[in-house]
């Protein structure tokens, strides 16, 4: 059964740290520790400075895009921290796993997808189940801005897994590469040339190391690389330097 | 929960010297890394900013600036930062990203510990100079005896570059031997599949075929040698010739995984034992006409290139191309003297040849032209061989000196025709300047000593280092006991001198960092003699003329120098080496030029080396500039620039 929260619709003026502190508050006795800790800290808001964002990196490989019908199939996530000198990827941070397929309600298999991303069944059936999987994410997330390549993959998969597992509606803070890039790139869907804005592609433009992608947290890495870049590029919209700068 | 990103373990495994660490302290040591990303533009760290964090560059350029002048552009897999990180000052250098650039950024703590527990790495950026160049040169030279290098050579390298003429066991003994005439060959290996089965000479043909009077018809198998002795490709040559002269066999088939691969003949090696170079100063002595001499002379650079290929030091190679270049210079002096003789009658007065420059220091290189010049006795020869006071005595009419111009005329084309160009600044004894008696040649050396305009200086810089070549070397020996003399002396003269020496500075930036040509046709190339070997001849020149040292080749003169009153030992033996790893990269490039049919020539792009190269050169450079210093500070030579 679903718990009120929820099934509540987005306020006009909430905000995820909002969210966060009320499922914090309905989350009463239960939820695992990661997921306590997680909605335990503040998450950025959109008047925070860029330089002081705590991100996260993640990279998810799934069967499909449709977080419903699609399974998780691994992971692999890397931190970005503000340094001295700007933002910093922190190698020490990085983390994958590969998640074990559910029992109830799923009865796909790797399928197709295989061939994408090298996972077989047996592979995919040596990794954590998927409440750990959450919690191994959720540990490595907690008061951070998640950054993902096209966040709708891991955002739908988050936040499936938090709505089935604990019963509650995630709150996430996210940046897009993919958005960022388009940003980057004018904003103009019809002068951009087709292909531009995948991940190999948009890292060849800011002469990032070429190599062929071929697990979660590689391209996690490759996406946290991009982001680096991006925050660099003068053609990157910015504003006053805030966090909501960036997402317009 | 530590997690491996398998990208940056691979990174590193694919660089020097991360790849040398151990595999546990490389899983300890990727969790403390971190990456940075700068744009192009962008500083990675300024000149004078404190830096704690060593920065190893997995995309992007980086240029190492100094004054903001260019002294390094670093690429991928290249770590910078390690000298303010490793010492924990602020950076003598600056780091400016040229293009976007992702870097991994080592922790200085974390740096200094590997410097600290891993030899083999703190070695890599180990910056005691002297050791890791000694260390180089001793690296590149090959262990063996010199004498013997030829002989040490492996089967598989002497390089035939033919593959085997090889036949079926069934093919007709006649046909055999139509192939063995076409290919010019006097052995043909029977295989199967590639595989050797049996090896039919010449002599089986005569002995087994035409002796026995065997039907020509028959397959080649009935006559051949089964299963024959091979070598392998890693046989050394002097074990093959052994083989073959205990088994009284000619021919040896080459074998390499059960593959035929090749032959090695008596004939082979017997060449091989020619190309020697005392064979090639055997083979010029025994020519008796110029075009004779030239042929064995187009063969020394081959014969070089192999010794480079085999590690011979530089200064072995410099000794054995100016013994080559002695020989070539004294045979063609002998007939060319006859010839003149036939032409105008006997000399008029005794002489002596000359080798000037880097043939006279034992340094002749591939790419070396000839230099030289000729010192006439003052006095006229009489009638009876006596000699006559009075240089009149030749005759007023006749030009003491004709004979002399016809010989040096003479040398210059046949030298020319033996692969040593004329010298673009005619110092050659064809140019009647450096055609002189020993008296013109007594007033040009003082006046050179008294007088050092840049023209006095230059020519002193070649004609000082001289050595008598040919003829009667005691007309020579008063004038190098004069300049032996007289240089200490001449304060003004060895102070210009020591300008002279330091104009030309070695390629490297304000921390010892390589720099390229920026422009005209030699951009992004270093020169190695400009400011490399030949500014190391002119430090030991300066050197050696102020303290009255009587030695040319610079490889004795930086030894003799090795005293507290000249350079001292330890900076001695740093130029020594530098001297020699700087000829060793010059010499074995030009090799490879040689090899490739190019030219010969003193440019080398930097990216063409392995990075330990350029990383010793850099060393080696260093060490020229802190001589440059030194004898600047020495011989105050701010007074006279």
């Amino acid at each position: 059964m679903t718990p009120l929260s929820a099934r509540h619709w987005p306020r006009p003026f909430d905000t995820p740290d909002r969210l966060r502190r009320r499922q914090l508050t309905g989350l009463g006795p239960r939820g695992s520790p990661a997921l306590r800790r997680y909605l335990s800290t503040p998450l950025p808001g959109e008047s925070t400075r860029i330089s002081d964002l705590h991100l996260l990196a993640i990279d998810m490989e799934t069967t499909g895009l449709n977080p419903d019908r699609d399974r998780w199939l691994s992971v692999g996530f890397v931190p970005i921290d503000p340094g001295p000198g700007g933002h910093e990827i922190v190698l020490g941070g990085a983390g994958e796993a590969l998640v074990r397929p559910e029992l109830v309600g799923e009865d796909r298999g790797v399928g197709d997808s295989a061939v994408v991303h090298g996972l077989t069944d047996d592979t995919v059936a040596s990794g954590l189940p998927l409440p750990d999987a959450l919690d191994r994410v959720l540990d490595a997330l907690a008061g951070r801005v998640l950054v993902a390549h096209f966040t709708q993959i891991e955002v739908g998969q988050l936040t499936r897994a938090a709505r089935v597992i604990h019963g509650i509606r995630l709150p996430l803070v996210t940046l897009d590469t993919l958005e960022l890039q388009f940003a980057i790139l004018g904003g103009d869907q019809a002068r951009i040339p087709p292909g531009a804005l995948r991940l190999w592609a948009a890292r060849e433009q800011y002469g990032l190391p070429e190599t062929p992608p071929h697990d979660a947290l590689s391209d996690a890495l490759a996406c946290a690389e991009l982001f680096l870049a991006q925050l660099q590029d003068e053609h990157l919209p910015r504003g006053r330097g805030r966090l909501g700068d960036l997402r317009q | 929960m530590e997690v491996e990103v398998k990208e940056i373990a691979r990174f590193l495994g694919g660089h020097e010297p991360w790849s040398g660490l151990p595999a546990a302290t490389l899983d300890d040591l990727l969790p403390r890394l971190r990456q940075r990303y700068f744009r192009r533009g962008s500083v990675v760290l300024a000149e004078g900013q404190r830096n704690d964090s060593v920065f190893v560059i997995r995309s992007g350029v980086v240029d190492i600036t100094s004054g903001g002048v260019l002294v390094e552009r670093a690429d991928v897999g290249t770590a910078i930062g390690v000298s303010s990180a490793t010492t924990q000052t602020p950076s003598a250098v600056g780091l400016l990203a040229v293009e976007d650039t992702l870097v991994l950024v080592v922790p200085g703590e974390t740096f200094r510990s590997l410097l600290g527990s891993h030899e083999p790495f703190a070695a890599f950026f180990d910056r005691n100079t002297q050791r890791r160049l000694a260390r180089a040169v001793a690296e590149q030279q090959h262990r063996g005896d010199p004498s013997s290098s030829a002989l040490n050579a492996r089967v598989g390298d002497l390089g035939h570059g033919r593959a085997p003429v090889t036949a079926s066991a069934e093919l007709s003994i006649r046909r055999a031997a139509e192939v063995m005439t076409e290919q010019q060959v006097s052995a043909l290996l029977v295989t199967d599949e590639e595989r050797l089965v049996g090896i039919v000479t010449d002599r089986d043909l005569r002995t087994k075929v035409v002796a026995a009077g065997l039907d020509p018809g028959s397959p080649i198998r009935t006559i051949m040698t089964a299963d024959p002795v091979t070598v392998s490709t890693q046989t050394r040559a002097f074990e093959a010739m052994l083989q073959m002269t205990n088994r009284r066999i000619h021919h040896l088939p080459v074998v390499h995984e059960g593959r035929a691969v090749g032959m090695v003949s008596t004939g082979d090696l017997v060449r091989l034992e020619r190309a020697h170079p005392v064979h090639i100063a055997q083979d010029v002595a025994r020519q008796s006409d110029v075009d004779g001499i030239a042929a064995v002379a187009a063969r020394v650079p081959g014969i070089v290139s192999g010794y480079v290929q085999q590690g011979a030091s530089a200064d072995e190679i410099g000794r054995v191309l100016t013994a080559i270049a002695d020989a070539i210079s004294s045979r063609l002096l002998t007939l060319l003297s006859q010839q003149v003789t036939a032409d105008l009658g006997e000399a008029p007065r005794r002489w002596c040849w000359l080798a000037l420059g880097s043939q006279a220091r034992y340094e002749t290189g591939l790419s070396s032209d000839q230099d030289h010049a000729l010192v006439v006795s003052d006095e006229a020869i009489h009638p009876d061989g006596g000699t006559n006071p009075e240089a009149a005595a030749d005759g007023p009419d006749v030009d003491p000196l004709a004979w002399y111009a016809a010989l040096a005329e003479r040398m210059e084309a046949a030298l020319a025709a033996c692969g040593y160009p004329p010298c673009p600044g005619r110092m050659m004894a064809s140019n009647p300047r450096w055609r002189l008696t020993q008296t013109q040649w007594r007033h040009q050396f003082l006046d050179w000593l008294d007088t050092p305009t840049s023209e006095a200086l230059f020519h002193a810089g070649t004609f000082f280092d001289a050595r008598p070549l040919f003829g009667e070397h005691t007309l020579f020996d008063p004038l190098q006991r004069l300049v032996a003399e007289t240089a200490p002396e001449r304060p003004r003269f060895l102070t210009h001198l020591a300008a002279h020496a330091t104009l030309r500075q070695p390629p490297l930036g304000f921390l010892g960092n390589l720099v390229v040509e920026r422009r005209g046709d030699h951009s992004g190339a270093i020169d190695l003699k400009a400011g490399g070997s030949h500014a190391i001849i002119e430090l030991a020149r300066v050197h050696a003329l102020s303290a009255g040292i009587t030695e040319v080749s610079t490889d004795q003169r930086l030894a003799r120098l090795g005293t507290p009153q000249g350079l001292g030992a330890p900076a001695a033996s740093e130029l020594r080496d530098a001297f020699e790893f700087i000829t060793q990269v010059r010499l074995r490039h030009q090799a490879q030029q040689v090899s490739a049919g190019e030219p010969p020539s003193n440019l080398i792009d930097p990216q063409a080396l392995s990075r330990s190269d350029r990383r010793h050169l850099r060393d080696a450079f260093g060490v020229i500039r802190s001589a440059q210093t030194v004898l600047a500070q020495r011989f105050a030579t701010r007074t006279v620039t």
